[in-house]
């Protein structure tokens, strides 16, 4: 297929970053997440999705980002990554990327004056 | 005739008197009380005889039986020897009589006397009986005649009828030849009694008379003339109580009287110790006392009643009372004071006099001694009265004026030489009195010079004073006029605020309705901002279900290609609503910003509201104490005006008591220069201290002047100037009232 990836723009303490939108299972609005025992580093803990329960990682410690509370706007994007579900909470869905041609990310990037140290994942 | 008696009745005594008097009265009585009983014993024995035959007839006289009235008659003649009875009829012809043969004959013929056939003629015409008999004399034999008239009564009718009152009479005859004779006999033992009687009566009356009154009444006429004799020793004993008893006592009492009257008289006459004596009419001596006979030297056995007055004193005092002489025992002459008078009895007829003497020998030589020394006084007093006149010739020059002369004393250290040294200590003491007086006038005619200048000078300011005065009321009326028109206007200025009050509180009332607005805002604001947050969350789920919508379509492939371009759609809307929100949030968040702020400005305006009003009353209220303070100011500069007014009155007063005053003072100029001259008539020795004394009274009064000079006069300005350039209150600009007002506030 004349594969025309699409990706989801999402950001991140005022940081634009994007996804694939095929690794998106969904997203939704953050909600109560119930930590669990023993979790370190950006683990937040587990949510449970329509009987799915999946974990939920805080993308601002794994950056090492400045700390925020987190509020009903902020969001949850559940994804899979290497056949695993789980849910990433960030700051602010702007934007799915439908490129009608050859993705040139620069050029949609510098529409939005961002520099490009964003990675890919 | 009355004379003869008065005589007789004078000379018989009382007994006869009283004897005469009492054979009249018993005499006079008796002989009438005799008579009447003689009298009417004959007549009713001479009634009784008619009676009893008239008595008999009458019955059968009025059953008309004739018979027995015949038979009757007959009785009476056989039985009653002498008595004769007709019956007649109206016409005096006898129907019945006790002589027979005398029927039918008239009555005329047996009635021998003219009044008894007079007296049947009226019985028989009147019908009533004569009121008494009649006795008819004929032949030596007496007859008694009754006559009774019969009268129609009412048991005759039936043979009389009853035309006729009077049917006839009935004519008795008795004889009373032997009635007669026993009457005379009784008669005369009667009036053999009663003389009898009356010379017993009169004889016991005449006794007891005699007895009782008559003998006491002479001895005490018999007592009496020998009091009237002059005896005066005589005693009445008649210790009875009737009237002639007390006679007696009280003619007791009377003597008694007497005696201790001249005996009184007597002790009187004993008790005189001076010469006494008193002399009968004839000058002759009745008594003298021993005063009088030492004094005459004569034993008065010898002289009373034989020698006169004259005779005996040998001085013409028996005629005079004045101071005499006469010639004592040794024929010396004595001088005597006499003093007589003349004895009378009650009618005034003189019955001598009498004298008393007195020795007046030693009077007479103090009289002598008294007249030398009145002699020896009429000396000592010319000499007295010389030395007066020349005192007194000093004196006059003192009054003159002239103090110069002094008297001179006689040296004998005498009253007189005292009064002369008193004299000239007092002329010196005048002396230096007068130099004083004349000093002391000078200084009072400066005096009074200088307060009539002072008081020229006292008219003058009084009558500035009375111009500042009428200037000052003129101002003080300005001025009331002026605080009338400031009490106008602080009223005025007082319902102007009150106004203020009320728009300040109508602005309070809109300012919290404003308040009441901005909060309802600020709820609308609060609930849009509630509303946006819901859009927000509507915005975020929306953009979240794009991109779900993304993703699915995107797993979709191919055939979620326009699912793909809806939901971008979608995102892009929700992206825009997100933006839209956020611009109206942001809207809102400022009209919430504006609108608590505006609350906060409402708020503010709200207490400035409420301070206004608490001002403005605060300022109304000091409004109304001012308007009050002005009332009274008015009240108070009305006063004031008044008490200006008064005080022009004072001030007039005072003017015109200057007036006075200066009158005074020139009389008082004048009276000063009349002391002045009249100090000056006085001639006196040195004067030398006066001129410094006026000296001094210069220099004080000119320092005082100068004093008085050194202060300003007090100027006068004129108040009604100041006045008339000032602006009266209301003619100041309304903004600097106002900028004034303000000023007030603050200071609130």
């Amino acid at each position: 297929m004349s594969e025309i990836k699409q990706y989801v723009i999402f950001s991140l303490n005022e940081q634009v970053y994007g996804i694939e939108i095929l690794k998106i299972k969904e997203v939704v609005s953050y909600r109560k997440i119930t930590p669990l025992p023993n979790m370190i580093g950006f683990t937040k803990g587990i949510i449970n999705l329509r009987g799915i329960v999946l974990p939920v990682f805080d993308l601002r410690e794994k950056f090492n980002l400045s700390e925020t509370t987190y509020t009903p706007f902020h969001i949850i994007i559940v994804m899979e990554i290497s056949g695993r579900i789980m849910g990433v909470i960030v700051d602010e869905i702007s934007d799915v990327f439908l490129p009608m041609y050859k993705p040139n990310i620069s050029k949609a990037l510098g529409k939005k004056n961002m520099s490009l140290s964003s990675c890919w994942m | 005739m009355i004379n003869w008696i008065h005589e007789l009745q004078k000379r018989t005594s009382l007994r006869a008197k009283i004897l005469v008097a009492t054979i009249v009265v018993v005499a006079g009585f008796t002989g009438v009380f005799l008579y009447q009983t003689v009298s009417f014993h004959t007549e009713s024995a001479l009634n009784q005889v008619a009676e009893s035959s008239q008595g008999l007839l009458k019955y059968p006289m009025s059953v008309g039986d004739s018979k027995t009235v015949e038979k009757q008659l007959k009785d009476i003649k056989d039985h009653m020897e002498g008595v004769e009875v007709y019956i007649s009829d109206f016409q005096q012809v006898l129907h019945y009589a006790s002589e027979e043969d005398r029927i039918h004959t008239s009555i005329i013929h047996y009635l021998w006397e003219k009044e008894t056939q007079r007296a049947l003629a009226d019985a028989l015409g009147t019908g009533l009986s004569p009121n008494q008999s009649f006795t008819e004399i004929r032949n030596d034999e007496a007859f008694l005649v009754t006559i009774k008239p019969l009268l129609n009564e009412r048991p005759c009718h039936h043979c009389h009828g009853a035309s006729k009152k009077v049917l006839g009479a009935m004519v008795v005859k008795h004889p009373v030849k032997e009635v007669y004779a026993s009457l005379a006999a009784a008669r005369n033992r009667l009036i053999i009694f009663s003389v009898v009687e009356i010379i017993g009566i009169i004889l016991v009356i005449n006794f007891l008379f005699n007895r009782l009154v008559t003998r006491r009444i002479k001895t005490l006429a018999e007592k009496t003339g020998q009091v009237s004799a002059g005896d005066i020793t005589v005693e009445v004993h008649d210790d009875s109580q009737d009237s002639i008893g007390k006679l007696s006592q009280n003619f007791d009492q009377m003597i008694r009287n007497i005696r201790d009257r001249m005996e009184y008289a007597n002790s009187l006459k004993l008790g005189i110790s001076e010469p006494f004596f008193m002399v009968d009419p004839d000058m002759k001596l009745t008594y003298m006392n021993d005063a009088a006979a030492k004094l005459s030297g004569v034993r008065s056995e010898n002289v009373l009643g034989k020698k006169t007055c004259e005779e005996v004193f040998k001085s013409d005092m028996c005629h005079t009372g004045c101071p005499v002489t006469t010639k004592n025992a040794e024929g010396k002459e004595v001088p005597i004071m006499a003093s007589g008078a003349a004895l009378r009895d009650s009618a005034g007829k003189i019955l001598g006099g009498f004298e008393v003497l007195r020795d007046i020998s030693k009077e007479v030589e103090a009289e002598s001694v008294l007249r030398d020394s009145y002699l020896k006084e009429e000396e000592a007093k010319k000499n007295l009265q010389h030395r007066v006149e020349s005192l007194s010739d000093i004196l006059r020059g003192v009054a003159g004026g002239d103090f110069t002369v002094k008297a001179e004393m006689s040296g004998e250290n005498d009253a007189m030489d005292q009064l002369v040294q008193r004299t000239n200590e007092t002329l010196d003491h005048m002396e230096e009195l007068i130099g004083q007086t004349k000093r002391a006038a000078l200084t009072v005619v400066m005096g009074v010079r200088h307060i009539s200048e002072g008081n020229q000078e006292l008219s003058q300011r009084t009558q500035q004073q009375a111009a500042t005065v009428e200037e000052t009321s003129a101002t003080v009326e300005q001025l009331v006029s002026n605080i009338n028109q400031n009490a106008t206007n602080t009223q005025r200025a007082d319902s102007l605020s009150k106004e203020a009050v009320a728009v300040a509180m109508e602005g309070g009332d809109t300012v919290e309705k404003t308040a009441q607005a901005m909060n309802g805002m600020s709820e609308s604001s609060r609930k849009i901002v509630e509303m946006m947050d819901l859009i927000n969350e509507i915005t975020f789920q929306t953009n979240l279900l794009s991109i779900n919508a993304a993703v699915e379509a995107a797993r979709a492939g191919e055939q979620g290609r326009g699912f793909a371009v809806v939901a971008n759609e979608v995102r892009n809307l929700a992206k825009r609503s997100s933006e839209a929100s956020k611009d109206i949030q942001n809207l809102v968040r400022d009209i919430m910003d504006q609108v608590n702020t505006g609350k906060e400005w409402v708020a503010q305006l709200e207490n400035g509201f409420k301070k206004i009003v608490q001002t403005i009353k605060q300022v109304s209220d000091a409004l109304s104490e001012v308007s009050l303070a002005t009332r009274e100011g008015s009240r108070g500069v009305e006063q004031i005006g008044q008490a200006v007014d008064e005080m022009g009155g004072v001030i007039e007063h005072n003017a015109s008591l200057v007036d006075e005053l200066a009158g005074a003072t020139e009389q008082l100029n004048e009276k000063a220069g009349l002391l002045q001259s009249m100090t000056d008539k006085f001639k006196l020795g040195d004067q030398g201290d006066m001129e410094v004394e006026e000296l001094n009274f210069k220099k004080s009064y000119q320092v005082q002047k100068k004093d008085r000079r050194g202060t300003e006069p007090p100027t006068i300005k004129p108040l009604r100037d100041e006045l008339a350039t000032q602006h009266p209150i209301e003619d100041k600009p309304d903004d600097l009232i106002e900028k004034e007002l303000d000023e007030g506030f603050e200071e609130f």
